[in-house]
Parts: C-alpha cells; structure tokens; sequence
C-alpha cells in the first residue's frame, strides 16, 4: 500500500469542466493506466482518489494536487508517463511524490494559494500596477461575499498574505482551505480589472504541500 | 481558429455545463480535416448527455474514422442558453473537433431517433448557416444533407429539409455514400449535386425525396408517391447480414460532460422475434442477429482497457433473449470482478429468467428494476401480442422482492387498440397486487412500486399503423381513470403519465406526410427547439403554427386507414410485409396470439436467401 500526491495543470476549454467532472476524469484515467490503484472495501468500492481543493469552472492552474492510493509501489517517474499517456489534452501531471505523512489529507494540509493574475493588456500595465496598488493597500478591503445562507459585507484584507508584480501579471498569495478561504473570482471583482487567474501552487503550513509529504517536511530529504 | 477562440475567450463562462461544446474528449478522432477525403459532421438533434448515449453515434463514429479515408466529426444541438449566445454573437453551429462551421462540411448527417427532435433539426441547420429546404441548397455548393435512424422509416414529414435518407443499418451504406461524395468535390465543396444524388440513388437502402413526386387528387386524398428519376419505385432497406463479423468500435469517445447512459456499449444483437403489434422497432431491426460470445469477450475486453469505464452495459432490443447471456454475464463476472467492473442488463422481459439474471449481477446493490407489461389485463396483453401472462409477471415480481429489490417500476400503455375502461383501471389493479405482494413479501419493508403509464402512438410498419390513435380527451379521460382508480384502491402507488398534447404531435409526425414540412418551416421561424423537454414544449407556439398553415393534427393522428388505402410510406420496404401486419391487426381484434419466431417461422417477410436470423446458440425460451 502506497499513497502518492501528483501536481497537475490544467489548461485550455477543459479548465471550463467542473469539479465533479474533473474527478471522473481522472478515476476514467486511472483506470485506463491500469495501474495497481486501490479501491475501498464494502458493498459499493471506490477508488482512493482525492483532491486539495476543487477548482472553479473556467481557471487555469498550474498546481492542482490529488492524491491516489496504490496497493503496490509505483516508480514515481514511471508512474508519471503512464498517467500522463492516458490523459486528455490539456491537462499534465508535472509532478509525482510518495507521501508517508498518511494521517493528513491534503484538504486539512492546505493553507495558501498563490495565483498569477495576468494583466490582459500589456500596453497599459502602468494602469494596471496603478489601480492594484491603490486597491489592494487600503486599511479595509470591503466586499460582498456569498455564504450558503446569505449575502453580507466582509473584510478581506487578512485573507491577502502577500503580493508583487512582474513584468506583466502580479503574483498573490490568499488564504485557501477550509478554514480561511478567498475565492479569486471574488478578489477579481474587487479589482474590476482584466485579469486573467492562474492558480500556481497549493501551500501549507511549512510551504508547498507537494514539497512537504514526508515526515518533517523537505528538511528531512 | 476564430470560432474556437471566442467560444473559449466568451462563451463558456456564460453557459450551462460548458463541457458540452469543447469537444477534446478521450478517444476523439484525431484526423485533420484537411488530410481527408471527405468529411461528414454527425448531428445528433439533442443535448450532448443524450447524443454521447446513442450507440448509433459510437458506431458510426469509429466505422468512418477506423476504417475509411474519410473524416467524421460531431455536433449536438446547444441547449438554449448556448444557442441564444451564439446567435447574439453571431457564431455559427461548429463541430467539436476541428470547431468547423457545418456549413463548411461536405456531408451533413443526421440521426432521427424521435419525431419530436424534427424541430432541433431545423434549428441546427439554421445555426450551422445551412439554408433549411433542400430546394434552397439545389444550387451552389452547399453540404448534402443526409438522415438514417428508425424516424426514417416515414421520412415524409421532414423531406423537404433532407436531401437523402438512408433506411436500415447504417453501416453499410454511409462508406459508400462518403465514397461517391468524394469524388465530387472540387475544392472541399460539393460540384454537381444533381449528379451526384442521381449516382446516389442507386445505392440500396437510399432515398432522395427530390426523385419522388407525391400525388393527391382534387379532394386533398393521397394518391401515391411515385418515383420521377429512373429508379426502383419502392425503397428497400439495407440490412447488416453477418453482425458478429460487422465493425463494432472498441475505442468508445469518452464524455467529459455525465451522459444519460455513461457506460460501455455492448450491442449483443439486433431485432427482436417477440413480435409486439405496438412495437416498430421489432420490426425495423428484422430479423435478429446475435454476435458470438467469443467475439463479445474480446470487444469488451479493448473496451474496458480503452475506455476508462467501470460498468458494462449489454445493450439490444431483449437482452435476456441472447442466446449466450448465461455464458456472457457469467464470463464477464468472473474476468472483471477483481477491476470491479460491474455489468448492467438494460432491457429484460417480464420472467423468472430475466429476474435469475439480474440477481446474478447484482449481487449487492439492488437499485430499481423494470419490468414492462404494457397493458393490464390478459385481453389486452393478448391483443398488443406481448407475450406475458399475469402468471409470468406475478412469479418475476415474486422472485425480484425475494431477491431483496425494493423499487419496481412497471410500464403500461393505455390508448391502444379494443381498449375498454376496464383495461385501463385493470394498470392499476395489476400495479397495486404487485406493491401488496411487495409488502407481504418484505414484511413491511419500504416497497416502492412506480406504474409509469405511456399514451400509445401507432407506428409505421406496425399491426397497428392502420388505427388511429385516441384523441387528447379521451388520453386525458384515461389519466383521470387511472387517477380516480389509485385513489379508490391504488393506494401507495406512485403514478407516471406524459403530456398528451406531445403524444398527439409525435403521432402526426409519425403517420404523416409532406405536408408537414411547412409547419416544421414556421416553428423554426417561431423559434422553436427541445419540443421533446417539457420545459421547453411549448403548445401555443405549434396549434398556432398548424393553423397558419392549415394543418389538423387530429386528422393526422386519429386517422383511421381503410385495407387498401394507400399509406404515406408504402414506397419504402422494411422487409416485413405488408399483408403479414395486415394479418396480425386482423387477429389482435380476435385476440389471437402470434408466437415468438424462433419458435416457429410467421411469414413475416423479412427473411430469404441472403438475409436470415443468425442465432449463435439454443433458445432458452
């Protein structure tokens, strides 16, 4: 038994798929490698398979995570071809660890997200830089955020952890998980600018998760 | 590149379940369409959850991309909120492949599964910047607009708008209609049409509407349809002999989007021997063709290493019918358990056998189970020829509660022929000793006993495409019977029945002729789409349409056809003859039974020396 963690993107109109379609997607893909993947016990068996956090329709990423058990161990390069063989264009697993911190899922490890907000003119990135820079350094950052339950008007400035600009896009880190979440399309309304999103890298306590699977995170390695 | 770009840069954040219009998906063709001899888009005129779940589709699909030079790519009718988009900016209808517009396609296919899809038919064209009436496409280059599927049996009502139909299998008939296509193109686009449908023409199982003239008399009655190109008068169905050698597609395209089936396909046969009077797909699929059980463990075996999937489906008219279903489902179970692939039975008759069956599969999870009766008493099951006594159904039942279900649903129809009101409530009596037997059984378990009750719509190439269909009062009073009927002694029964304003309309359709068309013409200029969606029906819109065009729906669907009135599709020969259905009407009204054909040859017709049934091993009854 072995648990393995892979860091894929997502690219092109298959970013448009929801969550639920990306997971039977990838239990589709699984299958097809046919790969030693495990399934759960019981009357109705499912495969091992989870995610960090699901992804909005429509956003790219660079960074989603997922985690698969396997019931035998799997060469991790090897394990990367074949899975990337039997995916769809548009979607790459860049990265595959072992993870033996088997207590913690991924969803309770996650704490950050980092994006990149493409600016989607380049001619006027002094624009750009201008009213970002005005909009994301006021004391409050208030805006109206949708609950389950109802509509109400909140701070969002704590959510924001760090930001910086490039040459053409501006990279933001926010609070992500299920403790303290910022969704960027809200963020981006705030802006009222045209951005284009890429998530970039899923974060928890001591830094990228896909760094961090073993015990004592990469200090150990 | 344009179409694909404001599609991904505008429009998918827009819409609905965006993953309908990216195409992308696993095991879709990657041929260019440039690098192909001739290209054809398969239009399914429905959403895409209900296109991707046709097998018809899969078939086709692989067949032309697998087999031939040629290119076949794939369009769905966009659900509402995408298609009002597209128009506002002025994108046309696109393949999901190569995001070709479908006007820039050579051969344009469609696939006619339901009359009450005609009206998406039309709107697909209309979006796809194809110009709707075959006579509007006579001159210039525009596609070739072909249709196959069971509608095309009476393609009459939608002539005007197809240029060539194509009855019976399609795999044999759609290569060689790519083939001759080819060879007129200059420059990707059709030269010389006329040409061209006249060398079509010739082909078996093709029918251009534009070489057959329709003849009525002063009065308005219909004379005939006769052939004004020389060619055979009468239209002979293609039929796939030898199915177990047939191309069956093992790399099925997978669906990113849930479709409505979402499993792999096992086609195990095709026909149907029952000989249901209601029934025209029985005979449209004539005779029955069974694939080996060695040839199925293969296909599904490429199947489920090229699909991702994790549920076997073996599909055909009857599948308990196959005369190697014992040995399939048991093989299937012991290869596949370990990859916990399960196996589901789609279509089972009402017996032990079929209740045996099920058991066999599922073991564990017991969901819903269906059995159709069609008709409440033995007068009236005697009269449709469904060949089930309330002895086969009440053991099925009983063996379905013992073996753990506790969900039924059980399908009837009211509104066929010799119906009197008893046979009506007897639906329900029958449904509710199915649900006391539940709890009986159970001892008081959760039973759940559905009785989803259809208004019968008469065929053609039926026992009963003489007889005219009940009007909507009398299908509304048969509702309120069957309603009246639960309350007074039904109690606990979950009752089911359709709108019959659309079962009026699919019946006009049905038994209908040209003069249809120009009613399609104006709910397209209305706007019309989806009328098979309760949520986008809309009955105003199509009485206001008939009348402008003065068409009575009901002299369509209740009319009764005398013996040798002539019928709007007697030019067109399934096989099945005429005389033998004739026949078979004259004894429902007797109340006398035909049996199953394996048991015993009828003289249906369908049969002779080229073309037999091919059963692969010994009928279990």
């Amino acid at each position: 038994m072995a648990s393995y963690v892979m860091e894929f993107s997502v690219k092109g109109p298959i970013a448009f798929l929801s969550h639920l379609e990306l997971m039977k997607l990838f239990r589709q893909a699984f299958r097809r490698s046919l790969l030693p993947i495990s399934f759960s016990e019981g009357f109705n068996p499912h495969m091992k398979l989870s995610f960090a956090i699901a992804k909005g329709v429509g956003l790219l990423s660079n960074g989603e995570l997922l985690e698969i058990e396997t019931y035998e161990v799997i060469n991790e390069d090897e394990f990367k071809i074949k899975v990337n063989q039997v995916l769809p264009i548009g979607i790459v697993v860049n990265d595959i660890k072992e993870k033996t911190i088997s207590t913690k899922s991924l969803s309770s490890m996650l704490r950050k997200a980092e994006y990149y907000l493409e600016f989607s003119d380049d001619l006027n990135k002094d624009k750009y830089k201008s009213v970002i820079e005005e909009k994301l350094s006021k004391p409050e950052i208030l805006m109206e955020v949708k609950t389950k339950k109802s509509i109400g008007i909140k701070d969002i400035k704590e959510f924001i952890l760090n930001w910086r600009f490039l040459e053409k896009g501006l990279i933001i880190i926010v609070y992500a998980g299920s403790d303290k979440n910022l969704r960027i399309d809200n963020l981006l309304k705030y802006l009222e600018l045209d951005l284009k999103p890429i998530r970039m890298k899923l974060i928890g306590e001591n830094g990228p998760i896909i760094d961090n699977l073993t015990l004592g995170g990469k200090n150990e390695i | 590149m344009e179409i694909r770009k404001t599609v991904y840069n505008e429009l998918l954040i827009e819409v609905e379940k965006p993953g309908r219009y990216i195409g992308g998906e696993w095991n879709s063709t990657k041929k260019k369409f440039d690098e192909s001899s001739c290209q054809i888009v398969f239009c399914f005129p429905d959403v895409y959850e209900v296109g991707m779940s046709h097998l018809g589709l899969q078939i086709l699909y692989g067949l032309v991309n697998d087999t031939t030079p040629y290119l076949m790519e794939r369009a769905f009718m966009p659900w509402p909120d995408m298609y009002k988009k597209m128009e506002e900016k002025d994108l046309p209808l696109y393949s999901l492949e190569s995001f070709t517009p479908l006007y820039e396609f050579p051969v344009i296919g469609f696939t006619l599964q339901y009359e009450m899809s005609f009206t998406n038919i039309l709107a697909m064209l209309k979006l796809g910047r194809v110009p709707l009436l075959c006579s509007d496409r006579m001159n210039g280059t525009h596609p070739l607009v072909i249709a196959g599927g069971p509608c095309s049996v009476n393609p009459e009502p939608i002539s005007d708008f197809i240029d060539l139909f194509l009855i019976g299998d399609g795999e044999l008939a759609l290569p060689q209609i790519l083939k001759i296509t080819s060879k007129y193109l200059v420059d990707g686009k059709i030269n010389n049409r006329l040409e061209l449908l006249k060398e079509l023409a010739n082909l078996e199982g093709v029918y251009v509407p534009a070489f057959y003239k329709v003849e009525y008399d002063k009065m308005g009655n219909y004379l005939g349809t006769f052939n004004i190109y020389n060619r055979n008068e009468i239209v002979k169905k293609t039929t796939v002999a030898d199915l177990d050698n047939s191309y069956f597609p093992t790399k099925l395209v997978i669906p990113f989007v849930d479709a409505i089936h979402d499993r792999m396909m096992l086609e195990v046969l095709r026909g149907c021997t029952h000989g249901c009077r209601f029934c025209q797909a029985g005979n449209y699929y004539r005779p029955v063709r069974e694939k080996s059980v060695s040839k199925l463990l293969e296909v599904a075996d490429q199947l489920v290493i090229g699909s991702g999937y994790d549920d076997i489906s073996l599909t055909s008219l009857s599948t308990a019918d196959y005369t190697g279903v014992k040995e399939l489902v048991d093989s299937l179970l012991a290869k596949y358990e370990k990859d916990k692939i399960s196996i589901s039975l789609p279509s089972l008759r009402v017996d032990t056998f079929s209740v045996e069956l099920a058991s066999q599969i599922q073991k564990v999870r017991k969901t819903g189970f269906t059995f159709a009766p069609e008709a409440g008493t033995q007068r009236m099951r005697d009269i449709i020829n469904k060949g089930v006594t309330e002895e086969n159904l009440i053991a099925s039942v009983e063996g379905a509660f013992k073996a753990g279900w506790q969900r039924l649903k059980l399908y009837f129809m009211i509104g066929l022929p010799e119906e009197t009101d008893e046979d009506v409530i007897g639906i329900i009596k029958l449904g509710k000793k199915v649900l006391d037997m539940g709890r009986k059984i159970s001892g008081g378990k959760n039973i759940i006993v559905t009785v989803s009750v259809a208004s019968f719509v008469p065929k053609p190439f039926t026992a009963f495409q003489w007889f005219g269909q009940n009007s909507k009062a009398e299908l509304m009073r048969k509702q309120w019977l069957l309603k009246d009927a639960v309350r007074e002694f039904g109690k606990g029964l979950k009752l089911s029945y359709h709108y019959s304003d659309l079962s009026v309309l699919e019946g006009m359709f049905a038994r209908g002729d040209r003069r249809l068309g120009k009613v399609l013409l104006s709910l397209n200029n209305k706007g019309a789409m989806f009328d098979s969606w309760d949520e986008w029906f809309d009955i105003d819109m199509w009485n206001i349409a008939l009348e402008e065009n003065g068409i009575s729906k009901e002299l369509y669907s209740e009319h009764f056809f005398e013996k040798d009135e002539p019928m709007y599709w007697d030019h067109f020969n399934i096989g099945v003859k005429k005389q033998y259905l004739w026949n078979e009407y004259q004894k429902s009204k007797n109340l006398e039974i035909t049996k199953d054909c394996r048991l015993g040859c009828t003289a249906c017709g369908v049969c002779n020396e080229e073309l037999r049934m091919d059963i692969k091993g010994e009928y279990h009854g």
